[in-house]
């Protein structure tokens, strides 16, 4: 027999169909049949004409995801229900204040083999404000609540264990700006010591090196000014071949910047935040990663990550990912903080970036997973 | 009773010391703050606050308004702040009680986000709005004739925008405190990142 069950909001209907289990049945009789198998599960949100339609597995990720990010949204302490694309559909992140979206990803199995996995099937976005979400969630509530839909699902909350959250920063999170104000006095002492080394703002110190290569003699005495002495002893030969002498320039700065970042701050190395902050940085990268087909090889970068999952320097690896650094989003993903909103000292966490040359964006932690 | 719809939170081992101190510094402040908003969007809040105590039969917990005050102003931002611990029992009362205020204002409170939410994105200052600018107007009072200046939080809050952001915050807050599982799921919330 055929059941639906709807539980519907001023923004959001929930509609589940199902049937019950036939020996089941026999034992509530005279009472609402059980809808224990779960066929079809759809949720309309004002404002979209389309529902998001799944199976079983998507209604639970769908659940799971709301509940998680519901308990965020009241306590902003970044909850890892809400965004675990590596194993849910359905995950939720916060836009800014009044503004949240939903992203449903697509329910076929990624083919390995597959150069571009996802990529041609991007996951639908919806973005709802606040009301739209409380009445989604109290969709989600009112299911959990209706012990003759699904009885094995119901509302589980637990408290987000320590290591997730900062929640002293909690009252600024709530600040309009929170991700531009939020930064530490790790990331300004990075910024700060990288004001001598041009290389830090890749586009336009791209520029000035290549002012420097087609004009070396005249430009050697400027290029000593703008680098800090310790790196003299490439600049100091300005006959040398700049093909060679570009990329030593380029490198010593940054690793020396992000060698001195690490050396005051702590390192996260907790796996679920790493796995979390992997995962965000895998997001932005992945989109802002536009000319993928113009590689010539593969490029390697190790990048430091604040807890909010801002690239707050990174360094190239291998060779050719110093002069190719233009081809990847990194210069333009870099996370400048806000000047004058200093807090406590921020932990990082490292990772390693592979540009491969079929396209493929590859994140991993730089110490791997403990 | 009706406390024991909220479970008790898994608190850190080291459970003999931070049972003294009752609940974390961020859900006294957390519980104050929920409350500061009711006494924004209604007047006379504060009364409604020892008459539902009463209707609650919380009586026993919140006996009068000095012991809400001083429970209240365990809230380490607050100007006036004592150090006494919060124990989960009055936390618990103190979230039951907003939580059933927030219920009875459901419709206003969801006008105003929505009001909110239009005005927004119209960009039309928030102040053509009597009620929203009122709450707002009300919550920024109430937070700084309350809230210690010298403490860094308050002073990072130091502009109208980031009060009223705090005060939309909050509403939104309420919302979901009207919902069916909108209690605990406040209740729990307050305890993202205490425990281990």
């Amino acid at each position: 027999m055929n059941i639906q069950r709807k539980y519907s909001l001023p923004n959001c209907t929930l509609l589940l169909e199902g049937f019950s289990d036939v020996a089941k049945a026999a034992y509530y009789q005279g009472m609402r049949p059980e809808l224990s198998i779960l066929v079809n599960a759809e949720c309309y949100i004002s404002g979209y004409s389309q529902p998001l339609v799944g199976g079983r597995e998507f209604f639970e990720s769908l659940v799971r995801a709301v509940s998680g990010y519901a308990q965020e949204f009241l306590s902003n302490v970044s909850n890892p229900q809400a965004h675990n694309q590596d194993s849910e559909l359905v995950e939720l992140q916060k836009i800014y204040t009044n503004r949240h979206r939903l992203i449903v990803h697509s329910e076929i199995a990624v083919d390995v083999f597959q150069s571009q996995p996802n990529y041609n099937q991007p996951p639908i976005q919806m973005d709802l404000n606040t009301v739209q979400l409380f009445d989604l969630v109290e969709a989600v509530d009112q299911f959990f609540a209706d012990s003759q839909t699904l009885p094995e699902l119901s509302l589980e909350l637990q408290p987000v264990p320590r290591s997730y959250g900062s929640p002293n920063e909690f009252l600024l999170k709530q600040g309009v700006a929170a991700s531009i104000g939020i930064s530490t006095v790790a990331v300004a002492a990075i910024a700060l010591s990288l004001i001598p080394a041009p290389e830090t703002r890749p586009p336009e110190t791209q520029e000035e090196e290549e002012t420097v290569s087609i004009a070396p003699t005249p430009n050697s005495a400027a290029s000593e000014n703008i680098t800090p002495p310790n790196i003299q002893t490439p600049e100091s030969s300005p006959a040398t071949d700049l093909n060679v002498a570009t990329p030593i320039v380029d490198t010593a700065p940054k690793i020396r910047d992000l060698q001195a970042l690490l050396n005051s701050a702590t390192e996260i190395t907790n796996s679920s935040q790493l796995r979390l902050l992997n995962e965000k940085i895998y997001n932005q990268i992945d989109r802002g990663w536009t000319s993928r087909s113009e590689l010539k090889e593969d490029l390697v970068y190790r990048v430091g990550v604040n807890p909010d999952g801002a690239i707050i320097g990174y360094k190239a690896v291998n060779q050719g990912a110093n002069e190719g650094i233009e081809s990847t989003p990194l210069p333009k993903l870099l996370h400048t903080p806000a000047n004058g909103s200093l807090t406590a000292n921020e932990p990082i966490a490292q990772f390693k970036v592979v540009f491969t040359r079929g396209g493929i964006l590859q994140v991993s932690p730089w110490r791997g997973y403990q | 009773m009706i406390l024991d719809t909220l479970p008790d939170p898994a608190m850190p081992i080291v459970s003999f010391a931070k049972a003294a101190q009752g609940c974390p510094a961020r859900t006294r402040l957390q519980v104050d703050l929920i409350l500061l908003a009711i006494e924004a969007l209604e007047l006379g809040s504060s009364e409604a606050i020892l008459a539902f105590a009463d209707e609650l039969e919380l009586k026993g917990i919140i006996k009068n308004r000095v012991n809400l005050w001083r429970m209240r102003s365990s809230n380490p931002l607050r100007r006036a702040h004592i150090r006494r611990p919060l124990t989960i029992m009055e936390a618990k009362a103190l979230v039951v009680i907003a939580s059933y205020i927030a219920r009875r204002l459901t419709v206003v409170i969801r006008q105003m986000l929505m009001t909110y939410q239009q005005m927004s994105e119209k960009q039309i200052p928030l102040v053509q709005n009597l009620r929203l600018s009122n709450y707002l107007e009300r919550f920024r009072v109430h937070f700084r004739s309350r809230m210690n200046p010298r403490r860094s939080t308050v002073m990072a809050l130091d502009s109208d925008e980031k009060l009223d952001e705090l005060a939309i915050n909050l509403l939104g807050q309420l919302l979901f405190c009207t919902g069916t599982a909108g209690m605990q799921r406040f209740w729990i919330s307050l305890f993202d990142g205490e425990v281990e």
